[in-house]
């Protein structure tokens, strides 16, 4: 697998940030959905 | 269709294609195919998501929330996880190698052969989908707005096949930029009108708790079943395989990222899209939703595609009458509910709002049997025709309460959807056939002069295809699935064949070429033979590629691996 040429410490926290958005997206979509069931 | 909105409507397109196609001249075979690889982030990122958007998006995606609630999502769930897994992995790859198209790579790595087995699977698939494309949203908009449906294909058609033509992958990205702020303006103006709409009585918070109450809400399923289409779980693992199938493989959407020189601006781009897409996708589902709740308040009509209901209401007068009879009586008693069920609410009286939603729910379940009744009675009346209104939900209430001048913009919004994806399918198309076969096998060696001509010629092929094809599209039940399932049916095997090119150092090129073959047989089996969910398929495809290729390889291993 090839190694990216700049995968510096500032793409690696822009990945975790998108992850966690999907986390929090997740679960803020999971507490409405219990709400309303 | 007011003049106003013709204005609106002309003026918006004309702005756009002019923008493109006039603001810079491409000479070379490389600004054709990667407009120069110099653009920036931004432009990238809005013109990955204006390639995934489709008209059929936001003409069905509302309609879908009416009728099934926001669950719809859940497809969209893996996207994120697939645009980092491509920034950090894949994305590196295709700059290194300073790719045209996605099936390159698979030379590089396998055999020519290969490369131009999955290249071949896209043109047939993009090819067919692409007639679709434009098909669907010609269909609804022609019942609709009384145009014809063959002139409404030829204009939308023609317009796409010149700027795309012209311009190339650079004319493509910068029209899609300004296609996307129409539709994402267009849809804020539609989501604001339609909270404007509601009643004095009803405030935001009301509307959106009736939403909740009619189960419009109900948005993460996390139940393992495999015949239910959209779960969390078909969403994590499913919409993950279809989103690395689709941006990793797909030439339309690896050319849209390859036109980013520095490996960063194409990064940015895909998580940029990654970041967002979930909160737009919940933005048009949500209009959908608020469409709903007006219909809550406001009386529905008993089928929504009106041109439609006019035949029947022709053949068979006594019957439509009596069904929007029963259907205003009902409508009255849950409006009644509904008044109850908020001055509830407002009390904080918990006896009467249980009472009170029990009666909207009730209400609401008469309305469906009511609505399946209509469709049965319009198949029995009109034998043929299709008896599915949701795509005709959004356009209906655009046209039948926006003021003129947002009609426009919400045409607007919906040819701009079509023409932004079906540009980027027919420039992926053009630069395919060129690379992986006219230039590899038909005519190598010539000059890059040569090449654009080819680029433009084949480009105009691809769009004469997609209008012809769209002419024999209507013989397809359902248009909106066919374009679905049309990509799940080659989208596995393909990503297996370049996954095993990125993660696996073993299998050689006849291993890899024969895997392909037989896991898009498989694909094809379980489509004919089984009632799964279409989402799976991507993942059956793929294991079954990954699976078969070490079985081969271990039977026959090849000199390279």
């Amino acid at each position: 697998m090839a190694q990216p040429a700049d995968d510096s410490r500032s793409f690696r926290k822009l990945y975790t940030l998108v992850l966690a958005a999907l986390a929090l997206e997740i679960a803020v979509l999971w507490v409405i959905t219990r709400v309303y069931t | 269709m007011s003049p106003l909105d013709w204005l609106v409507l002309l003026a918006t397109l004309a702005a756009i294609v002019a923008y493109g196609t006039l603001r810079d001249r491409v000479s070379t075979m490389d600004g054709y195919l990667r407009a120069g690889a110099d653009l920036r982030y931004w432009t990238i990122g809005l013109s990955i998501m204006a390639t995934q958007a489709s008209a059929i998006t936001f003409l069905s995606v509302p309609g879908q929330a009416y009728q099934d609630g926001m669950g719809f999502v859940q497809f969209y769930f893996g996207l994120p996880i697939a645009m980092v897994i491509l920034a950090a992995f894949i994305v590196p790859i295709y700059q290194r190698l300073k790719l045209y198209t996605a099936y390159e790579y698979l030379e590089t790595r396998f055999d020519r052969k290969t490369r131009q087995l999955v290249a071949a699977l896209f043109l047939l698939q993009r090819g067919l989908s692409i007639g679709l494309s434009i098909y669907a949203p010609a269909i609804v908009l022609s019942s609709v707005l009384g145009w014809r449906v063959v002139t409404t294909n030829l204009a939308l058609g023609a317009v796409t096949i010149v700027y795309t033509v012209v311009g190339g992958s650079r004319a493509v990205a910068r029209t899609q930029t300004l296609q996307m702020t129409v539709i994402l303006c267009g849809m804020a103006a539609a989501l604001g009108y339609a909270i404007f709409l509601l009643p004095t009585d009803v405030s935001f918070g009301h509307a959106v708790s009736l939403a909740g109450t009619l189960g419009k809400l109900e948005i993460v399923d996390p139940s393992p079943r495999l015949d239910t289409r959209y779960t969390l779980w078909s969403g994590l693992l499913g919409g993950f395989f279809v989103a690395l199938a689709y941006f990793g493989t797909d030439q339309s959407q690896v050319q849209r990222y390859l036109a980013g020189g520095p490996l960063t601006e194409s990064r940015l781009g895909l998580l940029m899209h990654g970041f967002v897409k979930i909160p737009m996708q919940l933005f048009v589902l949500f209009v959908g939703v608020m469409v709903f709740v007006f219909y809550q308040l406001n009386p529905p009509p008993v089928f929504f595609n009106r041109a439609e209901l006019d035949r029947v209401r022709a053949v068979a007068p006594q019957q439509v009458a009596q069904l929007e009879s029963e259907q205003a009586q009902i409508f009255a008693e849950k409006r009644l509910a509904i008044t109850q069920l908020m001055a509830a609410e407002s009390l904080h009286d918990q006896a009467a709002l249980v009472g009170a939603r029990a009666e909207v729910r009730a209400d609401e379940h008469k309305l469906t049997e009511l609505r399946a009744r209509t469709r049965r009675m319009i198949a029995r009346v009109r034998p043929g025709v299709d008896t599915k209104d949701a795509d005709y939900i959004f356009v209906r209430f655009v046209l039948d309460h926006f003021p003129h001048g947002l009609i426009g913009l919400l045409v607007a919004v919906i040819l701009c959807a079509a023409m932004s994806s079906s540009a980027a399918a027919l420039s992926a198309l053009g630069t395919t056939t060129v690379i992986d076969f006219y230039r590899l096998s038909v005519r190598p060696g010539r000059s890059d002069a040569h090449y654009l001509l080819a680029a433009r010629v084949f480009t105009a092929f691809w769009g004469a295809f997609a209008v012809s094809f769209a002419g024999f599209a209507a013989l397809l039940d359902n248009l909106i699935q066919a374009v679905n399932i049309l990509g799940s049916l080659f989208y596995g095997p393909t990503l297996g064949v370049f996954l095993l090119g990125f993660f696996s150092r073993r299998v050689g090129g006849t291993a890899a070429f024969a895997a392909t073959l037989a896991g898009q047989a498989i694909v094809l089996m379980v489509f004919g033979f089984s009632s799964i969910s279409f989402l799976w398929y991507n993942v059956i495809g793929c294991v079954a590629v990954i699976a078969l290729s070490q079985l081969v390889e271990r039977v026959r291993p090849s000199a390279a691996a």
